[in-house]
């Protein structure tokens, strides 16, 4: 399947439907559900980094390196 | 004691994730940087442990996004695509070693420039901070004085914009559109729009992606090739790597940078400066080198200065840069009082202080990597790390500030801000004048509505 230039970046628009999710569902999740009501954000956003995590394991760069 | 060993963990975190991120092409500044201090700021962290993080990670940020040019040719950053025609015409003549070293410490150079001078600079300016804060009256409008700083921001960057029609008859419309959703909101919401406009090229160019035609346009085969351009063994020594003439040029156009960077976008000085030094060259490589090396330094300064100018004496985002990758600090986060006027309670040598300690630690840890580290770097990250889950992480925290901001409400308005502001930029209207608008949308609208 063809890929989409984005920003430089060749991104395939089938895996960018699984990351934002995944990305979306843990910052949401950490920040419905933070330990400290008071640091929802915070909790958020380490959630949002798990899920970045997460979707670099998941897909792979469409790039082809080149020494 | 606590507070110092989180302000030199954030330090270093920052520095180690944003040279990572200077690495990684389609990084903007704004988009890359905001949402984190945004969040960082709401979260109640003490606004000083997010300016040492803040001038920590520009530091790094701006001194890896010009290695993958040097390396690739690809830019690590929007700051860094001005690098790239030069760096191209330095690696034709094997000169990407030769480059990347040069433009590492250029931009050692120009951080430690403009560090003294923007807050030299501040100080003899302090004077003037409570007479810009007064308001004259304007059509009946109380109006800061600052304003005018920011007016004139306003008029350099229409002009310098590609669609200068677009870019001024834009302003007053795109105060209505920020207003006309606060009032339907309720509230004086800044971070929502503000995220829009920062995501919007790319949220445009994402949802153009949907419709066939333009998805055919833009669909490429196979992967992306990059080339990696071989590297040797480099000597830490700084002295070792620029001429005098370069750092001579270095300081001077540091300087001038740190100061115009108030109002002015700080990409459009590295172009500028950059253009005039390659006319003092005859030979096209030598030229290129120079130009290259001296915009790495005029990269940093013109990032310090237009945080540090704004910040401590103006006490408003009159720039690009200010009103950009630094906007968080001059919006009202809900506590009645931005970032700025808390950092305004302290000495301004305190704050010079702080930033000296974390531009230090940011390049004690980026300089040596980078010089010896560059290359294996390059390869981990461009080998492992997709594009797709970068943006991600970003859409991600996006949506999140914007529920936070007005509920599922926040969402649709990020929506309708970032796609307008895209199809803006993609008319030739530059990215600060829109975050530039947003900080003068009160008060256009108010004198807007008495005329």
């Amino acid at each position: 399947m063809a890929y989409i230039e984005l920003y430089s970046e060749y991104v395939s628009l089938k895996d960018l439907a699984i990351c934002v999710p995944v990305c979306a569902a843990c910052a949401f999740l950490l920040y419905f559900f933070s330990p400290v009501p008071t640091m929802r954000i915070t909790f958020g956003l380490v959630g949002a980094f798990i899920g970045f995590g997460v979707s670099a394991l998941i897909t792979k760069p469409k790039r082809e390196v080149k020494e | 004691m606590s507070e110092i060993l989180l302000m030199l963990l954030l330090i270093m975190l920052s520095a180690v994730f944003y040279m990572l991120i200077g690495f990684l092409p389609g990084t903007d500044e704004t988009a890359t940087m905001a949402p984190i201090a945004m969040i960082l700021l709401i979260s109640g962290m003490d606004p000083v442990l997010v300016f040492a993080w803040f001038i920590g990670a520009i530091v790094a940020f701006k001194t890896s996004d010009s290695i993958p040019v040097a390396l690739m040719g690809i830019p690590g950053g929007v700051m860094a695509v001005p690098q790239v025609p030069d760096a191209i015409i330095a690696k034709k003549n094997g000169l990407a070693d030769v480059i990347l070293r040069k433009g590492i410490v250029s931009s050692v150079i120009g951080t430690y420039v403009a560090i003294a001078v923007a807050f030299s600079l501040s100080y003899f300016l302090m004077p003037f901070t409570d007479w810009l804060g007064a308001e004259n009256l304007i059509a009946g409008v109380g109006v800061p004085r600052w304003f005018w700083i920011l007016f004139a921001g306003l008029i350099i960057i229409a002009t310098s914009s590609k669609n200068k029609v677009l870019a001024f008859l834009i302003i007053p419309s795109f105060a209505l559109l920020v207003e006309g959703l606060r009032g339907i909101y309720g509230k004086p919401v800044s971070i929502s729009f503000f995220l829009g406009i920062t995501i919007g090229p790319m949220m445009l160019e994402l949802f153009s992606s949907f419709m066939k035609d333009y998805r055919k346009s833009i669909e490429r085969e196979g992967k992306l090739e990059v080339r990696l351009h071989p590297i040797g063994k480099i000597s830490l020594n700084p002295f070792k790597h620029v001429t005098k003439e370069e750092t001579i040029y270095t300081t001077i156009f540091g300087t001038l940078s740190t100061f115009l960077a108030t109002v002015i976008s700080p990409v459009g000085l590295t172009i500028l400066f950059g253009d005039l030094l390659k006319t003092t060259k005859k030979n096209e490589v030598e030229a290129s080198v120079l130009a290259y090396t001296v915009r790495d330094g005029i990269k940093n300064a013109a990032y310090i200065g237009g945080i540090v100018i704004p910040l401590v004496v103006i006490g408003a985002a009159t720039g690009p840069m200010s009103a950009g990758p630094a906007g968080p600090f001059f919006l009202d986060l809900g506590k009645g009082m931005s970032a700025s006027s808390y950092l305004s309670s302290y000495s301004i040598w305190y704050l010079a202080i702080i930033a000296l300690i974390a531009a230090t630690i940011s390049l004690l840890i980026v300089y040596p990597v980078l010089l010896r580290y560059s290359r294996k770097i390059a390869l981990f990250l461009f080998k492992h790390v997709s594009a797709e889950a970068l943006y991600a992480l970003f859409i991600a925290i996006v949506l999140l500030l914007a529920y936070d901001d007005a509920g599922i409400a926040g969402i649709f308005g990020v929506l309708l801000v970032s796609i307008i502001s895209g199809a803006l930029v993609k008319a030739g209207v530059s990215l600060g004048l829109l975050f530039m608008i947003l900080v003068a949308a009160p008060i256009v609208t108010q004198i807007l509505l008495t005329l």
